[in-house]
């Protein structure tokens, strides 16, 4: 299990266009990501879910990621997120 | 604003719609949204143009749309649209084509698009049963028993 957690930047929050990013990144990847925010997490694979996190800015968001190639999963959904420093 | 409240309040549901492509199927609730003075011609326009830029991002799931632009192109006030589909239409989207569900959203600032537009669309479509309750709707009134048992 590999995660990071960072500082959600984007003062629009987890809106629909980033959320369907990670939906379609995640899709490509190999390895079980999920995304936790106060104690709730959802699949990257799942968009409604995604949203449902309700994340805004200046949220804890956490990645978690399991399996093949996890490490690399996390840093590229942090990237995505313009996450530069981990 | 309630998503059940603006539907009532314009008038804003489509139940077994007929559209030949996605931009008619758009239509059918943008022009419910204009009709009630929720939004102006420009909405439309600014919904299909994000499309042209950026792909049906907007499809959420399986046979679901929310269709929806940035509130400086002709959002007039906070308000929904349903629109349900007798026969779906394709979107180009790999995953969520067909669609025969569109909750059109329309929201005068960020915050309201967020925290009380998006989270009640979320809110209904986190529950599975809402897909195929919305799709057997025939009446107006159908709908309001659907969104009055999930919230």
């Amino acid at each position: 299990m590999h995660s990071e957690t960072f500082v959600f930047t984007d003062e629009a929050g987890l809106h629909t266009r980033p959320a369907a990013s990670l939906v379609q990144l995640a899709r490509t990847l190999k390895a079980e990501i999920l995304l936790q925010r106060a104690g709730k997490s959802a699949p990257a694979t799942n968009l409604i879910k995604l949203m449902g996190l309700g994340i805004v800015q200046g949220d804890e968001v956490t990645i978690l990621a399991e399996g093949e190639d996890a490490a690399d999963a996390v840093r590229q959904v942090r990237e995505l997120f313009g996450v530069t420093h981990g | 604003m309630k998503l059940r409240d603006s539907l009532v309040q314009h008038n804003s549901i489509v139940l077994q719609g007929h559209a030949n492509t996605w931009q008619e199927a758009v239509a059918l609730g943008t022009q419910r949204l204009e009709t009630a003075g929720v939004v102006t011609p420009a909405y439309y326009d600014a919904i299909l143009a994000n499309v042209a830029e950026l792909g049906p991002y907007f499809l959420l799931a399986p046979g679901l749309a929310m269709p929806h632009a940035r509130p400086e192109y002709g959002v007039l006030q906070n308000g929904f649209a349903l629109v349900t589909l007798k026969e779906p239409v394709r979107f180009g989207h790999a995953d969520n084509d067909p669609v025969d569900l569109l909750i059109t959203l329309a929201a005068v600032d960020a915050r309201a698009h967020n925290e009380v537009g998006l989270m009640q669309v979320i809110t209904l479509f986190d529950q599975a049963d809402s897909f195929e309750q919305l799709r057997a709707c025939r009446t107006v009134d159908d709908v309001l028993r659907v969104l009055d048992q999930t919230h």
